[in-house]
């Protein structure tokens, strides 16, 4: 341990803890000190640590754990009022509102001690819910998530098996490229590419040159995947495994990296066995200088994605790495020079170099893999090409649910995006010639959602978002909050705008760490809906007629 | 450094490169607020009040933790800076209390002054839930979380400066909050309090000033406990000590205390002081006037002396000050004509002096504290420095933390600091010379000894070379139980690292090997050459916090002041010019010595200073019935004492914080402490009661002040030559101090040593004088724990003993289970002097076949237990190994 907080990163305290979270289905003190003891950590970090992740239990609970995602898609599928019926009816477990759940989707998650099921929140009421056993509506052994099927949209599967079966060509393929080539096309290809890093934002070339020359340098995969505003990471990991792995050691390659880490969500035990297996299948084809592991983290880390995991590899807490980063920059937050990088990006790098860069640009280099979800028939992860329109999208995924009117999408991630159904004839591509770095989330948002709410939901959940190391990340979100609940109430001024625009631009010029993002969806909200936020304020009059004056 | 210019509100200013904003405006005289900022902490940039605007870049910015770049124009003052800045803290008063008026806080929190400045009142938005339970887990610490602003000072100092890292920031979002394990008495929380020191609002609010007020006035004093020297202020209110604070410019403590300098003050005004002289009647005391009591001691004294003078023995005290002790050996020498004088050194350190001398002509420590930082390599041993120089630990654990400093600890006990140890080795009790030898051996035979500083500035390399060669790794795994490897290892690490420095206490010198074993440690620095530069070093660890002085002031039966030889002519003849009295040329009794002799009637008076050697000496039941075997005792302290019980007259002196005076801490530094109260009642300072003890037995020691006292120690001890209050009042020196322009000494020994050349010693391993065995199969091993001190005179007096109010003996959990005791059950501990009846507390720190109990607790007198074989050289008793058995006590229902 050192004066700034850090610890060795072989100490593993994050995967010690989330193991025994798992044995025993909590921590409590004498985890806490068996832990200290064992990893000569001071316990105060251990607590520390083990208590900044919702994952984590910090108290004796009740066999059965009930969590109901609240992440934005399941949010505007009902989940809040889901958990207010079940905390009102009697039952015989705890229920809590789970923030970031492995996989992108909506589910409810029960737990006994270690066997988890999931089901789908949609279209759920509490009384499925069954108070003696886990029984709950539609689940099975398997996953209950409904991916469907439709024309152009290359649709993902979760752990889909049919693609294992090309791990093995992708080992020899890479085997076959390394004889023939080395490191050099890599590098060649990379630097000419714009593959964009959404764990940065930066284009990935950019983030391959910065790395200093200096020292054994570490690259990481973040695959992710409870990262509230982009969960396509793990599904992708899943569906292309070779082609994930091949990227990552051409990456290691060009940058002569010592150590590659791959991050995937502690609850997802199956995605963790399939990448190891995979990695073991490549283990003789990968230069003997490379130290290659998975590695099992927290699927939320509430903090800026960079920052928290440094923190979590490190040994630091989330707000001494915050803190780190705001003092002496990002890139001191590594111990080794360290180039982090999501699946997607990882995964084109091996396509160029398997199709050809120019081949890769005409039929692979206009496509994007995300979410969709909100009020629309069949949520799902789609692959499209960037000339997709979002009305398009629409069709593809069903339309909307049952005789929703759809007033608008919400896209969550970088950037946060809110576009009123007038502008769904707007194609991706068009939105991304100006932010060339998105990713995301798209939430189709019907009028039946007051925005008013809607942005409060947003600052709670911006709230949870944070580490709490800096006071505009720490209490922004509940004083905007405050007011947006005033303004619900009917209790609003006009000023109280002027208050909320002027406050969620401070959160994001001064948070400690690059955190304001969802705040910044609120004052997109209210230049675009700033008339249903006046008719609360001026008439009393709540458009989606969910707040009562 | 490059320099950079940067314009802050119009003024340039030029700035290191590395600099932070906030460096800069201040260089310009501008002021931006700031909530989580201290200079003694990396910043941090938590709270984001000190925001500044930068007009080049056109973004707020955070003063406190981002760097100054070349041509930035920086506006402290603007609409927009206000506004941003009002809004933070509207934050912040949302989540936080409007409780001000009933806060202790009050008039001096930060975030009250700031919403004052910046014209914030009531936040209209209403409150964000923050209620948490108020937590009074210790006696020390009142936590209420509900007003804490997220500034983490608290989880930073304890981190970054206290080095315990016992709090962390717990939670996210909202709700993150600092938090310690449990409560903050089960976690590792020191209980320093420097995180209430840091707190800028009524979060942590100190128990013992609370509902005291505003003090009126503060008084710069030197702690009253261990050796280490904390400066402080003692903070008064209507003549009472209300609290204590941290912070004296310049004061080796910066602004750490341990629990009992913090909040260990209570004692001062306990009830039970001694208000007046008090005289024993038919067996009983009685309050007496000062000239009856004058008058009982003087006939007590002269009666004893009409036996000879060396039937008299005196006690000083290594409490007292300079000024006091050096009084005291010289009315022994001159007014009763005998060296039959000494202290408790000799139960601490007396090998070190007696070592160390022998090997480098001095007895002291001969680095500094700032040298901790410096050092490469620190070797710790028989010393659990945590508990007994909590400050010192604290450098140490912020060196390591540091990342440029490793640390060794070879201690039975696996203590505190064994946490932040690159290496722990756990040798058996009484085993020191063989691990030493065998490192010297593993050093030598390894080619890693300096051979240079051998050849130029030692001498008897070669004896003691052959002497080390028996001692091969498996030997010393015999002896000491440590694996051959790890001594090795530890070994060249100790060699190899360019500046090793040694830190040790009485684990080295309690035993009858003790000044072997300071001669074998002192043998491996010279062999390495880590002595006399910055972050090397032989430095015993002192335990009281006047003991140096009173050493140096000669309150020591062979030393007079400045350790000039009694028995040296040369040396008298310059006193007795000097005191204008003959000196008598036999050196005196030790402490030790002298209970014997009272035992024997040889002795058949004593004058005793502020000790209490029934609770301190070994084998107590001997010391008491020595005592009672006395024509006359009296006995000079605050309380009456277990040794003032035994009194025919006890004279009520004046407490630390009662007098002024100076103190010698364990790195030779001479420091002023001023009075801050008036004694209560009757009670006088020791010195003004020795001058008129001395009047009254026509002694002639009348001084105006105890600053004219220091004018005479200084012209008559060569060390303390320069050293005078008025230089004293601006800060502490480090004798040898020579003269009025010397600087003082941070590094002793640098080009030669005070003996001249450096000489080695060989010593031989030779067990504990008594083993364990059937019928007492425990290693007894005792010491101090953190909360409280000595014989617990002081420290059961204060509100450290509402904390800790009894004692235990700590065993192994193997060893209890195999004999059937649980944690918290009673035993007797029992060993062939005597049994004491305690608490059972089972711990892993103890390894199996040793026992420790502290020495604090008069009722469960551990001293009834230890081994009273002594030292043949320094004469110091056993304290660290005995022969005992644990039985348990049948519990009647």
């Amino acid at each position: 341990l050192s004066r700034s907080g850090e610890i060795s990163m072989d100490s593993n305290l994050i995967e010690k803890l989330m193991q025994e979270n798992e044995k025993k289905g909590y921590i409590d003190d004498s985890s806490v000190e068996r832990i200290s003891r064992a990893l000569q950590i001071p316990p105060s970090r251990v607590f520390a640590i083990a208590s900044e992740f919702p994952s984590l239990l910090i108290s004796r609970r009740k066999p059965l754990l009930l969590e109901i995602c609240h992440g934005p898609a399941c949010a505007l599928s009902g989940a809040s009022s889901l958990l207010e019926a079940l905390r009102s009816s009697k039952n015989n477990y705890e229920t809590r509102p789970l923030i970031g759940s492995p996989y992108w989707h909506n589910p409810i998650m029960a737990e006994l001690r270690g066997a988890r099921e999931r089901v789908s929140v949609q279209g759920l009421s509490h009384k499925d819910v069954s108070v003696e056993e886990i029984r709950l509506k539609g689940s099975s052994k398997s996953f209950a998530i409904p991916y469907s099927v439709k024309k152009r949209a290359r649709i993902v599967n979760p752990l889909g098996r049919r693609y294992a079966t090309s791990v093995h060509s992708g080992a020899v393929d890479f085997k076959k490229f390394l004889s023939t080539d080395g490191s050099g096309k890599v590098l060649k290809a990379l630097k000419g590419s714009r593959i964009q890093n959404r764990a940065t934002g930066r284009a990935l070339a950019r983030d391959i040159q910065e790395i200093p020359p200096v020292g054994d340098r570490t690259v990481i995969c973040d695959v992710g995947g409870g990262e509230l505003e982009n969960s396509t990471g793990c599904v992708i990991a899943a569906l292309a495994p070779a082609e994930l792995i091949c990227g990552i050691f051409l990456v290691s390659m060009a940058l002569d990296a010592k150590e590659v880490i791959i991050v995937v969500p502690f609850e997802d035990k199956e995605l963790e066995q399939y990448l190891s297996s995979v990695l073991l299948d490549f283990e003789k084809y990968i230069p003997s200088s490379i130290e290659a592991k998975v590695l099992s983290l927290p699927s939320h880390i509430p903090c800026e994605r960079e920052i928290g995991l440094a923190s979590v590899i490190n040994g630091m807490t989330l707000s001494e790495a915050a803190a780190k980063a705001g003092r002496d920059g990002m890139n001191t937050l590594w111990r080794n020079p360290t180039l982090l990088c999501d699946p997607e990006a990882f995964i084109k790098v091996s396509r160029i170099l398997s199709e050809g860069e120019d081949q890769y640009r005409a039929i692979l280099g206009g496509t994007a893999v995300f979410s969709v979800g909100g009020k629309i028939k069949k949520p799902c992860i789609v692959e499209v090409p960037l000339s997709c329109t979002f009305d398009e999208i629409l069709k593809m995924v069903g339309g909307p649910l049952m005789d929703s009117k759809l007033k608008a999408v919400q896209i969550v991630g970088l950037p946060s995006i809110l576009l009123p159904a007038s502008e769904f004839k707007r194609s991706l591509k068009n939105l991304l010639s100006r932010h060339p770095n998105w990713y995301g989330q798209i939430l189709f948002i019907d009028h039946g959602t007051c925005m008013v709410r809607w942005s409060s939901y947003l600052a709670w959940l911006a709230s949870l978002s944070c580490c709490g190391a800096c006071t505009p990340g720490r209490l922004g979100p509940s004083y905007i909050t405050n007011i947006l609940e005033g303004i619900s109430k009917g209790e609003g001024s006009l000023e109280d705008l002027e208050e909320l625009t002027s406050t969620i631009e401070l959160i994001e010029e001064t948070s400690l760490c690059p955190q304001g993002r969802l705040a910044r969806v609120i004052s997109n909200t209210i230049s675009r809906f700033g008339k249903e936020f006046k008719e609360h304020i001026e008439e009393g009059k709540c458009e989606a007629g969910v707040c009562h004056f | 450094l490059a320099k950079i210019q940067v314009l802050v509100d119009g003024k340039r200013v030029s700035v290191m490169s590395g600099s932070t904003i906030l460096d800069a405006v201040k260089k310009a005289g501008s002021e931006v607020p700031t909530l989580c900022h201290n200079p003694i902490l990396e910043p941090s940039g938590h709270c984001r009040i000190c925001l500044v605007e930068d007009l080049t870049s056109n973004k707020l910015l955070t003063a406190c933790n981002t760097r100054a770049e070349e041509g930035m124009v920086i506006n402290t003052q603007t609409e927009r800076v206000h506004s941003a800045r009002k809004k933070i803290l509207r934050m912040l008063l949302l989540n936080h209390p409007e409780a001000c008026v009933v806060c202790e806080k009050n008039n001096s929190c930060t975030l009250k002054e700031l919403a004052s400045n910046y014209g914030i009142s009531l936040v209209s938005t209403g409150k964000v839930g923050n209620l948490h339970p108020i937590v009074d887990a210790n006696p020390f610490i009142h936590r209420d979380l509900t007003k804490c602003i997220g500034c983490q000072m608290c989880v930073r100092v304890c981190r970054e400066v206290q080095g315990a890292c016992a709090i962390g920031f717990s939670g996210f979002g909202t709700s993150a909050r600092p938090a310690t394990l449990g409560d903050m008495a089960s976690s590792d929380c020191e209980l320093c309090g420097l995180c209430v020191s840091i707190c800028p609002v009524g979060a942590l609010i100190e128990k013992p000033s609370k509902h005291h007020g505003t003090p009126e006035r503060k008084s710069k004093v030197v702690c009253p406990y261990c050796g280490v020297g904390c400066q402080m202020f003692v903070m008064v209110k209507s003549g009472r000590i209300i609290g204590v604070e941290a912070g004296v410019p310049g004061s080796v403590n910066a602004r750490s205390l341990c629990v009992k300098g913090r909040y260990g003050f209570g004692f001062v005004s306990h009830p039970e002081r001694l208000k007046k002289p008090l005289i024993k009647e038919d067996g009983e005391f009685r309050e007496a006037t000062w000239e009856e009591a004058i008058d009982r001691v003087v006939s007590g004294l002269r009666q004893a002396k009409r036996l000879g003078p060396q039937a008299i023995g005196v006690l000083s005290s290594a409490k007292a000050t300079n000024e006091e002790n050096y009084l005291i050996q010289k009315f022994a020498r001159v007014v009763l004509g005998t060296n039959n004088i000494d202290h408790c050194a000799r139960l601490c350190h007396a090998p070190s002096v007696t070592g160390l001398a022998q090997s480098f002509g001095s007895g002291a420590m001969t680095n500094s504290y700032d040298d901790i930082k410096r050092a490469r390599v620190i070797l710790i041993t028989g010393t659990n420095t945590s508990e007994n120089h909590p400050v010192i630990a604290q450098m140490i654990k912020t060196a390591v933390l540091s990342g440029k400093t490793k640390l060794i600890v070879v201690d039975p006990r696996d203590i505190k600091l064994a946490r932040f140890a690159e290496i722990f080795l756990q040798p058996r009790p009484g085993t020191d010379v063989a691990w030493l030898n065998g490192f010297a051996r593993v050093i030598i035979t390894e080619g890693l000894m300096d051979e240079k500083f051998i050849r130029e500035r030692t001498e008897s390399f070669d004896e003691f070379s052959r002497s080390v060669m028996p001692y091969t790794p498996e030997v010393v795994q015999k002896i000491c139980g440590i694996p051959p490897q790890e001594l090795k290892r530890a070994a060249r690490l100790y060699a190899k690292s360019g500046a090793s420095a040694i830190f040790y206490a009485m684990g080295i010198t309690q035993h009858t090997s003790g000044t072997d074993n300071v001669k074998a440690i002192a043998n491996l620095a010279m062999l390495t050459g880590n002595i006399g530069r910055p972050g090397t070093g032989v430095n015993p660890l002192r335990g009281q916090n006047n003991v140096q002085g009173a050493c140096d002031m000669g309150a020591l039966p062979v030393s007079l002041p400045g350790y000039k030889r009694v028995d040296e002519k040369e040396a008298r003849v310059k006193f007795e010019k000097a005191w204008g009295a003959t000196i008598p040329e036999e050196p005196g009794l030790t402490v030790v010595e002298m209970m014997k002799a009272a035992e024997s009637g040889k002795i058949r008076a004593m004058y005793i200073v502020g000790e209490n050697p029934v609770v301190t000496d070994p084998d107590s039941e001997h010391v008491k019935s020595a005592l009672k075997k006395l024509d006359f005792l009296v006995v000079q302290d605050i309380f009456l004492t277990e040794t003032a019980e035994l009194a025919d007259v006890v004279l009520p002196g004046a407490a630390a914080f009662e007098k002024t005076g100076t103190y010698t801490n364990t790195e030779r530094r001479v420091q002023l402490s001023m009075k801050a109260v008036d004694p209560p009642g009757e009670a006088k300072s020791d010195m003004d009661i020795i001058s008129e003890l001395a009047g009254a037995l026509n002694g002639d020691m009348k001084y105006e002040s105890p600053s004219e006292v220091m004018e005479e120690i200084s012209l008559l001890v060569p060390s303390y030559g320069g050293i005078s209050y008025s230089r004293l009042e601006k800060s502490g020196i480090q004798w040898p101090c020579p003269n009025t322009g010397h600087p003082g000494t941070k590094i002793l020994h640098e080009k030669e040593f005070t003996r001249g050349k450096g000489k080695f010693h060989a010593v031989e391993f030779a067990d504990p004088a008594e083993l364990p065995d059937k019928r007492y199969p425990f290693v007894l091993t005792t010491g101090r724990i953190l909360f409280h001190y000595h014989s617990g005179s002081m420290s059961r007096r204060s509100v450290l003993a509402k904390h800790i109010s009894g004692g235990w003996v700590e065993i192994n959990p193997q060893d209890a289970r195999r004999i059937g005791i649980k944690d918290g059950s009673k035993v007797k501990v029992v060993s062939r002097r005597g049994k004491v009846s305690t608490k059972a507390r089972i711990s892993s720190r103890s390894p199996r076949g040793v026992v420790f109990m502290s020495f604090h607790f008069a009722e469960e007198a551990v001293n009834a237990l230890v081994n009273p074989a002594l030292d043949k050289e320094s004469k110091i008793p056993e304290f660290k190994v005995c022969a005992v058995r644990i039985e348990p006590e049948v519990q009647i229902e």
